[in-house]
């Protein structure tokens, strides 16, 4: 979830292209299917953390299916601050593991 | 391929609840499309096969989820029949699409009305494709490539096994000398098409290259005689079916299989499933053969 929030912090993205940013940013650990995806997206509309933004084709995906419609999402101003608050917990977490060196590696 | 991989994953999107596959549903078809796009343009048959065992996972693990997610609300407002429902039509959709994606059965769906009676337009059926040609009996069902586009798979009944002589009379199958009484026919048309309905007897009307060929070196005094490794196929809506009879005979290697079971029968007409078809095995019904 922490993802896709972060995938959408700056720019609205289609699902696919969530998908693909997300395994970007996770050097392609994390592969999520559309099931999981779309489950994630619907409880997060529910939550009020993301929102539809209109629907437009995406070019970008070449020809044939560059012309398709597609469904963009974007962060609310609530889904800002739960991702900004969840990076700085996280933050706060790295910066206790590194004072206690649990990192291996040492110089992380 | 492409084209069928994507119509399975259309299917097995029947594994979320109703609600969920109208506001996704697009969009997930979408986007496996994208990623079977990027997967294929690698090229890498490994990396393919574990795409589609990714998929198979996150449908499994998120369709019961959501069924689990969309039952907690339908249980609390007293509706457990649909809750019910809602979980046995996701474990059958993913019952059918792991035993289709096995070798030994296929999927398909029935277009056509051409064997209505037996099998009903909008009937999805699995196919046993370990049933070889040599092993297919008088009067059973058959699926095979159609010999006029062999991208296309027919569903017909096996009326003439090799050495086999056929002819039709008034509609009726005259087999090796032999009357059959079909109780799975019907016919929709009352008047008698010369060709159609005394074959081979009646002038040739449409009849493809392939059917004239038939014409001018199967028969034998008004008689067909199958020749050997063919099968000659008739439809059970006898009057409004492109068969053998038109197309000619269907060679032993473009058999695929036997049809199974229908495991889902979706009246589009109506837009509601038949449940009273749904999981109906297809046996064959042998007619009763009489002297004329």
């Amino acid at each position: 979830m922490f993802h896709i929030l972060l995938s959408l912090s700056n720019e609205d993205r289609h699902g696919y292209g969530i998908m693909q940013d997300v395994a970007e940013q996770t050097g392609g650990g994390l592969k999520m299917g559309p099931g999981t995806l779309y489950g994630c997206i619907k409880r997060m509309l529910a939550a009020g953390l993301i929102e539809e933004s209109g629907e437009r084709p995406d070019p970008s995906l070449g020809p044939g299916s560059g012309e398709e419609r597609r469904r963009y999402y974007s962060l609310t101003p609530l889904g800002r601050r739960a991702v900004r608050a969840e990076a700085q917990r996280m933050a706060e977490a790295l910066q206790a593991a590194r004072s206690k060196r649990v990192l291996v590696g040492g110089k992380v | 391929m492409k084209a069928a991989l994507f119509r399975v994953y259309a299917i097995l999107l029947y594994a979320y609840p109703r609600e969920f596959r109208a506001r996704f549903g697009r969009e997930m078809r979408q986007a496996f499309r994208e990623r079977w796009r990027t997967v294929r343009a690698a090229g890498q048959p490994r990396q393919q096969a574990e795409f589609l065992l990714a998929t198979a996972k996150d449908l499994i693990f998120s369709s019961s989820n959501e069924r689990m997610a969309s039952m907690k609300s339908t249980i609390l407002s007293g509706r457990l029949w649909t809750a019910a429902r809602g979980l046995g039509i996701a474990a059958l959709t993913i019952l059918v699409g792991m035993l289709a994606a096995t070798p030994f059965l296929q999927a398909f769906v029935i277009p056509t009305m051409s064997m209505e009676g037996s099998i009903e337009q909008g009937d999805h059926i699995l196919v046993n494709k370990m049933v070889h040609a040599d092993q297919l009996k008088r009067d059973d069902l058959v699926t095979f490539r159609y010999p006029e586009d062999r991208e296309q798979t027919f569903i017909k009944r096996v009326i003439g096994l090799p050495g086999d002589h056929i002819r039709l009379i008034d509609k009726q199958v005259i087999r090796n000398g032999r009357r059959l009484v079909e109780p799975y026919v019907s016919h929709q048309t009352s008047y008698v098409d010369a060709y159609r309905d005394n074959f081979p007897a009646g002038p040739p009307a449409h009849v493809p290259q392939s059917g004239l060929d038939m014409l001018a070196h199967n028969v034998v005094n008004g008689e067909i005689i199958v020749p050997a490794g063919a099968l000659f196929v008739l439809g059970d809506n006898r009057d409004i079916s492109l068969d053998s009879r038109y197309w000619g005979f269907v060679p032993r290697a473009d058999v695929v299989g036997r049809p199974l079971l229908v495991y889902w029968s979706y009246d589009a007409q109506h837009s509601e499933t038949r449940w009273n078809r749904t999981l109906h095995m297809l046996a064959s019904a042998p007619p009763a053969e009489v002297e004329p």
